[in-house]
């Protein structure tokens, strides 16, 4: 017997902990998952579009303390603010999202897929034809590279400041990267008694250009102790005679790296909220059409960045360390090899007591860069879609074969093809099970071969196969074009209602590939609208 | 080229002042160092420390003593450090005026922001400048080591030494030293050659 009702039985990771989450988050941080748009229509950037949010909604909802509003939330607000989804907000409009949602914080994120083709002169150009190889090239020599990225932009409201880190993936990978580094960069952030991310540590042997504001002596103490654990100490910084003051370092608390950057969001002019926060290939080509603000302010990161390069070839620096001995102790870590930051601590609780000295506050605060860090894996993410109790109280899906009506046998294939492509899909996106496949193959040829169920063959279905959701569909060719039209929709078995829709119309030819997958997705993409709009 | 050379002499000097620092807010506390090589008597050894002629004779004299070949690199000083290298008078930079002339906002904005950058760039600049200049000495005073000796408030009770080696750009001798009563310049100049030619003091 079962006591809930279907919506809640799909367990879908997210959408259930979220429930549960909410009644424990009282008190709770609260963080708001905006969108996470793509630049792009190729489908392996546009999929993360609706799989992100999911996936760190799955992340954020292992700490039960946190309580997640929910991307629709989140547009709404925006809808009524009249923002545009952006890839990037200025202060204000960062401060009225976060107001209107009563969040601390703000999350959301862009995916970017560029193409870049770049020519280059056909070597044997100039020599004559019948001198070349037979191999040898025809025309210019083409190559095409491809970038994928993925930028997201944490907002803490309470500081003003907005936290971006870029994730760099090949295809398929980049989910995964992209989940994972949000999970070791963002979720310790949230924590306000670390307010820190570490994704790496330094190891024993290497080089560091340690950069603080402690006097002289404190300053020796502390290299001293670091030149015995085993460390080498450029010979930079701190050797001047009067040092950087505390006011100094925390000018560097602001930073941008290759994978990262802090800053406060730009004010309120359009053209500054839209800078680009990384140096890419195109970002560079779009700035020689935009105004100079939008240079300066791009230019300046990536003069940081070419000024921290020169830094490691002039001392031959694995790291660079900033620390504030004042508190709160602040700490950015820069691996100077990768040119990443991998250490961020925006105020490290130091346990007061007779000896905490501004000798031992940035001692513990370089102990924690040198300890390894734990990291949360994308198995650690997947456990918590797992909520204790649950059993095997998980929402039945039924995917049925879909019809085909093309009236030949040449896409008899594509039946089962696109049954296991959207199983497929889903799977990798929610938790649910399988209705057994006998009573399926028993029970489904008249669903199968209706064109619009009615609601009596829908409650006759569930009852036969215990299912909670049947996705049934069709294909057939339009003679008059010779294209393919694939159609699914997806019910909900306990009211009979049709929850989402898919349709693909494609040439036959190795487009049709691509058809299944779109209508895999499509279908993934209703239950995930469903999911998460909570109705 | 006279430019130049006038440069490298500002920077040079202006690195010799920068290292033989005043101490301020220093802290007594008990002894401790780290030394990664010892060097041998007859090493060729750039020596900084800030003070007066006297005093500076007098550290000098006792590392020749000990059979250094010490290179007179800060024998001569005229300029002092806040006049060419001193990075807070770059918080008074303003060459942002015509930064951004589209509107008067957005000129403000873009020199808030140029300027919060150029200071940043400044200080990471400051160290590459500095990594640049400690390899000229390198070069021109042909040697690999050079030592930085705090012996200002020796008399307050605290003196400090570190050793730079400039092929690699470590730091590979760290002193701290209070001292005590019976201490002199020599005292505490024994103690660091000592050091630094055993490896213990």
């Amino acid at each position: 017997m079962r006591k809930q009702s279907s919506y809640f039985r799909l367990r879908f990771g997210i959408w259930t902990l979220a429930l549960f989450a909410v009644p424990c988050a009282v008190n709770a941080t609260t963080i708001a998952i905006g969108s996470f748009i793509s630049s792009s229509d190729h489908p392996d950037v546009k999929e993360l579009e609706f799989r992100v949010p999911i996936e760190f909604m799955k992340v954020l909802t292992i700490d039960n303390s946190l309580k997640v509003i929910q991307p629709q939330e989140s547009k709404t607000a925006l809808n009524e603010l009249n923002f545009a989804e952006s890839s990037t907000f200025s202060k204000s409009q960062y401060s009225a999202i976060c107001e209107k949602l009563n969040t601390n914080y703000f999350v959301h994120g862009t995916f970017v897929r560029e193409v870049n083709i770049q020519e280059r002169p056909n070597p044997y150009q100039n020599v004559p034809e019948e001198l070349r190889p037979a191999n040898a090239p025809v025309g210019p020599i083409i190559t095409k590279t491809v970038d994928l990225y993925s930028i997201i932009q944490f907002y803490d409201n309470k500081k003003g400041t907005v936290f971006s880190a870029r994730y760099t993936g090949e295809n398929k990978k980049l989910l995964t990267i992209t989940i994972e580094g949000m999970a070791n960069s963002l979720l310790p952030l949230l924590n306000s008694d670390k307010q820190s991310f570490q994704t790496d540590f330094i190891k024993k042997g290497s080089r560091l250009i340690l950069i603080s504001d402690l006097d002289n002596a404190a300053t020796n103490s502390v290299m001293i102790n670091m030149l015995q654990q085993g460390f080498f100490i450029a010979a930079a910084s701190n050797l001047e005679f009067t040092g950087l003051d505390n006011n100094e370092v925390q000018t560097l608390r602001h930073i941008a790296t290759l994978n990262s950057f802090i800053d406060e969001p730009s004010p309120d002019l359009d053209q500054l909220g839209k800078y680009p926060l990384f140096p890419t290939r195109s970002a560079i080509l779009n700035l020689k059409n935009k105004n100079r603000i939008l240079d300066i302010v791009f230019k300046n990161n990536q003069n940081q960045v070419a000024t921290l390069q020169k830094m490691k070839e002039r001392y031959q620096a694995d790291y660079l360390v900033i620390v504030s001995s004042e508190k709160p102790v602040f700490v950015r870590a820069i691996d100077l090899n990768s040119m990443n930051l991998f250490a961020l601590y925006e105020s490290i609780k130091i346990t007061e007591d007779a000896e905490s000295s501004e000798v031992s506050r940035v001692l513990s605060a370089l102990k924690l860069l040198t300890e390894k860090p734990e990291l949360i894996t994308v198995k650690d993410i997947g456990k918590a879609s797992r909520l204790p109790g649950q059993g095997d109280d998980l929402a039945a899906v039924a995917v049925l074969l879909f019809d085909d009506r093309t009236n030949t046998a040449n896409y008899q294939w594509m039946s089962n093809s696109l049954s296991s492509a959207i199983t497929s899909s889903m799977k990798k996106v929610f938790e649910f099970n399988t209705p057994d496949a006998a009573l399926l193959a028993e029970n489904s040829m008249q669903l199968i071969k209706t064109e619009v169920p009615s609601p009596v063959d829908l409650s006759k279905f569930k009852t036969q196969t215990n299912s909670d959701f049947v996705i049934v569909g069709n294909y057939r060719l339009q003679s008059e074009d010779n294209q393919m039209i694939i159609t699914a929709a997806i019910y909900d078995l306990s009211t009979g209602r049709i929850i989402g829709e898919a349709s693909e119309i494609t040439s036959v030819d190795g487009e049709l590939f691509n058809a299944v997958d779109s209508v895999a997705r499509q279908i993934v993409q209703a239950i995930y609208r469903m999911a998460t709009s909570g109705t | 080229m006279q430019n130049m050379n006038k440069k490298n002499l500002l920077l040079s000097t202006a690195l010799v002042f920068l290292f033989a620092s005043q101490l301020i807010n220093c802290r007594t506390g008990d002894e401790n160092f780290y030394i990664r090589n010892v060097l041998p008597a007859n090493t060729s050894i750039a020596i900084l420390i800030e003070g007066e002629n006297d005093l500076k004779n007098a550290v000098f004299t006792e590392f020749m003593k000990a059979g250094y070949r010490v290179k007179a690199m800060n024998a001569n000083d005229f300029y002092t450090i806040a006049d060419v290298f001193e990075i807070k008078d770059f918080k008074k930079t303003n060459v942002l005026s015509n930064a951004a002339k589209e509107d008067s906002e957005a000129a403000a904005i873009a020199a808030d922001k140029m300027y919060d950058n150029i200071y940043k760039l400044h200080l990471y600049n400051f160290e590459n400048e500095k990594a640049d200049v400690l390899q000229q000495i390198r070069l021109k005073y042909k040697t690999d080591y050079i030592l930085l000796i705090q012996m200002k408030e020796w008399q307050e009770g605290y003196s400090w030494a570190r050793g730079i080696q400039l092929d690699t750009m470590d730091l590979f001798y760290v002193h701290n030293y209070p001292t005590g009563r019976s201490d002199t310049v020599q005292t505490i100049v024994g103690r660091v050659i000592k050091t630094i030619s055993t490896g213990s003091p």
